[in-house]
């Protein structure tokens, strides 16, 4: 019984960093018709990011400026290198941001060295909490909560703003929004930069439990397409729900039968490409490229 | 096919046999060496298949190491498992690309449904599975460690049994080494390579390849006259997973170990920027991009640490500016020139420019 | 018919003619004559293992050093080709074919994994190159995958089991184990010979988890260890890996609830893991301040390590060190670099270095030597680096833990 709570918490951790990165994925691929495989590398460079300012100035001027300097250079990358392969064939799409991944994770084992980095010493935080028969790290906790907290900001902005209206609306009907004079341009780079945001903070949130290599951010990233798939690609739910289901899946199956752990949610994300292409929550319009 | 076409594959594959017989002695000038060599031309022919997906078919699959790395499980398990006492190169590499062709029928009938992104999610995640499933079935395939010592195949050709590993006689021949540098593999491999050029040569100028184009291009208005769509690109899934197995099978074989790297996620991606940088849709193009990049892989490592940085450098700068590739671009501007040439002289002998 | 040939194809072949008998025919230049011995060096420098990777290529550096400001080996400088082998067997293996192939070395040492130290040994014989395997702890190097031309002078898991069990039998033997293990030869090495030494003594396991190498998040399997509660928790984990299972498990508060073995360890992993250390019982070949304090030539290789470097030396690289002068003593004895020379050599040689009296065993090339049994000491105990991270238990001499000869499947081929 504590096992299983244990590894369910654990589920939830993992799964919440797979929503994290997944929702800012989904998100700029319903928008910007964008399949971006260079997202991991704002995980990393967050984590990066996170790791210098928290070794001189503390963990909490970290967790600010990971986010903007991550954004900062995804507005960057959108300007210099990504404009023109918005709503390009897919191939292209996948191709110069898989080589956009390779430059960065590349440039980061330059300047930081191929070993794995700790984060400093989380001083009171590094300790566990008992709840009930369960002893969980205390961290950890705080980590699931920040990152809820988040996603509930990313909500509000999505719901309750100009620009997340224009978001969605152009996810379903991108002309139609244009005719109507909103301002995709701008509200799609601000959807970028703050789907990268999110995936840079949660780099250096994440990074003092699983300390941070240049590989990273990839090595996320791709249980991340798993996640975004079946959820369904363009849907914020879509990836709330398949981040925890997929976090929820792996931690359990390592605990009833650990081989099989990886290879399971792939299982899943097969099954769902082939059975309901547009994922549990996602549009089925979306699927016609 | 008439006369003059027949002289051009004839030239054709004379140019790519003396190619391959010079390479390993220029490769060598330039900081190369034997070995190195055999692999690029055995990884090359992986590259030419998955170009074929790619390039002549359309279709992105981000898994093709599953075809790589499974053809050369296979290939191994077949000589450590079947075959120790008495192992015979023929039936390892049959097999083993025998193997691939079936895994590439199995995940193509239910890939080639799908398009664009959806494809290549779907071959990631069977790579992904196969990667995970050969990691973890450790009785067989050793895990994380791989299998190590392939026992040394030998290649029955009539009463005899050819060690591959057989060196020419030694030749000093300067900077370009020495002729007891090439072992037996690379004539093997070169030959193999040269077939599966000109293979691959007649292949895309058949019907089948003109119509997988016309899909390509056009899917819609393929169907409406009549061809099937789905089986055409099954087809060429089939051909493109059999010749990277082969390929797999070889480079397990030569090497003589096999490690789960070959079925991972960054061979896959390697098989991606060697075609690209290359030049997709185009015959020599995998093979000089597979050559140049695992050129400065081996030369370059050796001498600076962030040799993929310059890769990635690379493959970035070919997809912005280069979309054709190294080959595809240098042969645009060769068959510009000749149209523009053939347009003079046809209004010259003419004196109009009809 | 025959197409006729058109002038083009004609001039072409022609051409390829004309340039071949050139090439051919040009009047070979005598290569120069060999006045280097080339070493080739194939560590990991990226990876989980990389921190020891670097440390290993410092004292391949300091020792090339030496013996070239000394007058080289026979006369001829030691050059090197360094390689990264990223922890990864298939690359391993790669860099070792092309330092054997294209820089000309006639020995190759250096390794990070058991299971990179296999690949490159399996190459070694196949090319016919000396292979001084360094960083490699798994039994396998010298026992199932033994070859003629491998010698592995660090100790291995067997002999670690041992020195370990008989520290620690009279505390813990009867206690309950709990086992997380790196999932490659050496994890299983390790856990096996651990498990044959103490559960016939009482011990019981009451877990074995397996992690792939280069996992960096070990809650599951922490989580298990947490609800179970065991006396013992053993994490067959190293370099990277190890740190960060460690520093989780004390965030699981495992450190403070039970007995912590990590069946070898080094400097940097010590360091990595600051306090989370202390108490951790451990084994190494080799401890710096520990050698230093009794053996005359292991002070002299500490303090010019440290000359050079401004930091200590962890156990690779006094094992990359040794394993290059052992080389030099070897050559200069063969008289030659060629093996089939030198194999018989090593497998009779002795020295007496950093550690005592040392000889590799003839029957499988397992070298024979000391192993400590180690225990951290509090952070506040330790200097500013971290290096002086613990205190000696016990130091088991190398022919009391060595494998039984009769248990070993090592079949060695005759040349």
């Amino acid at each position: 019984m504590v096992a299983l709570s244990q590894a369910l918490l654990n589920g939830l951790v993992l799964g919440l960093i797979y929503v994290a990165i997944a929702v800012g994925l989904t998100i700029v691929f319903g928008t910007l018709r964008l399949v971006n495989f260079a997202h991991g590398a704002f995980y990393a460079i967050g984590a990066y990011i996170g790791l210098v300012v928290a070794q001189n100035w503390g963990l909490g001027a970290a967790f600010i400026a990971a986010p903007i300097g991550v954004a900062i250079f995804a507005i960057i990358l959108d300007r210099v290198l990504l404009r023109p392969f918005y709503g390009k064939d897919v191939t292209s799409q996948i191709l110069v941001t898989f080589g956009i991944a390779l430059i960065v994770e590349e440039t980061l084992r330059l300047i930081f060295g191929a070993t794995t980095q700790q984060y400093p010493a989380l001083q009171g935080l590094a300790t566990s909490v008992a709840i009930g028969p369960l002893v969980y790290p205390l961290y950890r906790l705080l980590f699931a909560a920040g990152v809820i907290a988040m996603l509930v900001l990313v909500w509000l902005f999505m719901e309750r703003t100009d620009y997340g209206l224009i978001v969605r609306a152009g996810v379903r009907d991108r002309t139609m929004v244009q005719l109507l004079g909103g301002n995709i341009r701008q509200a799609s780079t601000i959807v970028f930069a703050v789907g990268a945001a999110i995936a840079g903070l949660v780099g250096a949130a994440a990074s003092p439990i699983y300390s941070i290599a240049p590989g990273t951010g990839f090595a996320f990233l791709v249980p991340s397409f798993v996640v975004v798939v079946v959820g369904g690609l363009g849907s914020f739910w879509g990836a709330v729900l398949g981040g925890l289901l997929i976090g929820e899946l792996q931690s359990l199956t390592t605990l009833a039968f650990a081989p099989a752990a990886n290879v399971i949610i792939y299982l899943c994300m097969a099954l769902v490409l082939l059975l309901r292409p547009q994922g549990l929550l996602g549009e089925s319009e979306v699927i016609r490229q | 096919m008439n006369v003059s076409q027949r002289g051009a594959g004839v030239r054709f594959a004379l140019f790519t046999l003396a190619g391959l017989a010079l390479f390993p002695f220029i490769f060598h000038a330039i900081d190369g060496y034997a070995g190195l060599a055999t692999q690029i031309v055995i990884v090359s022919i992986a590259s030419i298949g998955f170009n074929f997906l790619l390039g002549y078919t359309g279709l992105l699959s981000y898994g093709h190491a599953m075809f790589y790395g499974g053809g050369g499980y296979v290939a191994a398990l077949l000589l450590i498992r079947l075959m120790p006492q008495h192992p015979n190169l023929w039936l390892a590499v049959i097999g083993a690309t025998l193997a691939a062709t079936i895994l590439a029928l199995l995940v193509g009938a239910l890939a080639v449904r799908l398009y664009g992104i959806y494809f290549a999610l779907l071959t990631l995640a069977f790579a992904q599975m196969i990667y995970f499933v050969v990691e973890q079935a450790q009785d067989w395939t050793n895990g994380d460690d791989g299998l190590q010592s392939i026992p040394a195949a030998l290649l029955p050709i009539g009463p005899y049994s050819i060690d591959l590993g057989t060196a020419l006689p030694p030749l000093a021949l300067g900077p370009f080494g020495n002729l007891s540098d090439i072992k037996l593999w690379y004539i093997v491999s070169a030959l193999a390579l040269c077939g599966v050029m000109i293979g691959m040569r007649a292949l895309t100028r058949s019907q089948f390849g003109e119509v997988l184009t016309a899909i390509r291009e056009n899917e819609e208005r393929s169907s409406l006259i009549g061809f099937n769509a789905a089986a055409y690109r099954l087809a060429a899934f089939a051909i493109s997973g059999a010749l990277t197995g082969f390929a797999g099978a070889l480079r397990a074989l030569y090497d003589g170990s096999v490690a789960v790297e070959s079925v991972g996620i960054e061979r896959s991606g390697s098989l991606v920027i060697y075609t690209i940088v290359g030049g997709v849709q185009t015959l020599l193009g995998p093979v000089l991009g597979t050559g140049l990049i695992m050129y400065l892989e081996a030369v370059l490592s050796a001498h600076i640490s962030y040799w993929r940085l310059v890769e990635g450098v690379i493959f970035v700068a070919v997809i912005i500016f280069l979309p054709a590739g190294i080959v595809g671009t240098i042969a645009k501007r060769f068959s510009g020139r000749a149209k523009d040439r053939a347009l003079l002289a046809k209004s010259v002998s003419t004196g109009s420019s009809k | 018919m025959t197409h006729v040939p058109t002038t083009s194809r004609g001039r072409f072949i022609g051409a390829t003619a004309a340039a071949s008998a050139v090439a051919f025919g040009c009047p070979a230049i005598l290569s120069a004559q060999n006045k280097e011995i080339v070493v080739g060096l194939d560590v990991p420098l990226s990876g989980p293992y990389a921190e020891q990777g670097k440390d290993q290529l410092r004292a391949y550096n300091m020792a090339i050093d030496e013996i070239n400001k000394a007058g080289g080996i026979m006369g001829q400088k030691v050059k090197s080709s360094v390689g990264d082998d990223q922890t990864t067997a298939g690359v391993a293996r790669d860099n070792a074919q092309r330092m054997i192939e294209r820089d000309g070395a006639v020995m190759i040492t250096g390794g990070s994994s058991t299971g990179t130290a296999v690949a490159v040994s399996g190459l070694c014989q196949q090319k016919g190159s000396l292979f001084m395997a360094t960083l490699t702890h798994g039994d396998e190097t010298t026992n199932q995958n033994c070859h003629k031309h491998t010698f592995r002078r660090y100790n291995d898991a067997y002999m670690s089991a041992q020195a370990l069990a008989r520290t620690l039998i009279s505390k813990y033997g009867t206690g309950t184990w709990f086992h997380i293990t790196a999932d490659y030869s050496w994890g299983w090495s390790v856990h096996d010979n651990l498990a044959a030494v103490v559960n016939p003594k009482g011990a019981k396991e009451i877990a074995y988890v397996k992690l792939k190498l280069g996992t960096t998040d070990f809650s599951s399997a922490l989580s298990q260890a947490q609800a179970a509660k065991p006396d013992v928790l053993v994490l067959t984990e190293f370099g990277a890996d190890m740190v960060n299972c460690l520093n989780q498990a004390a965030t699981f508060g495992l450190t403070k609830t039970c007995k912590i073995l990590v069946p070898l360890v080094d400097e940097y992993m010590a360091k990595g893991t600051k306090d989370n250390f202390t108490n951790v019982v451990s084994t190494a070949p080799f401890y710096w301040q520990y050698h230093a304090k009794h053996y005359t030539f292991a002070k002299k290789f500490v303090e010019a390590f440290y000359d050079r470097y401004k930091t200590y030396p962890s156990n690779g690289a006094e094992c990359a060190y040794v394993n290059m002068m052992v080389y030099k003593l070897a050559v200069e004895q063969a008289h030659s670099t060629d093996p089939a020379k030198l194999i018989p050599i090593l497998e009779t040689i002795q020295w007496n270095m950093t550690k005592g009296p040392e000889h590799f065993r003839k029957e499988d090339h397992q070298g024979v030597n000391s192993v400590l049994v180690v225990e951290g000491i509090p952070l506040a105990d330790r200097n500013a680096d971290g290096f002086n991270f613990a205190r000696v238990l016990e130091e088991h001499n190398g022919p009391g833990v060595m494998a039984p000869l009769d248990s070993l499947s090592c079949k060695m081929e005759t040349a």
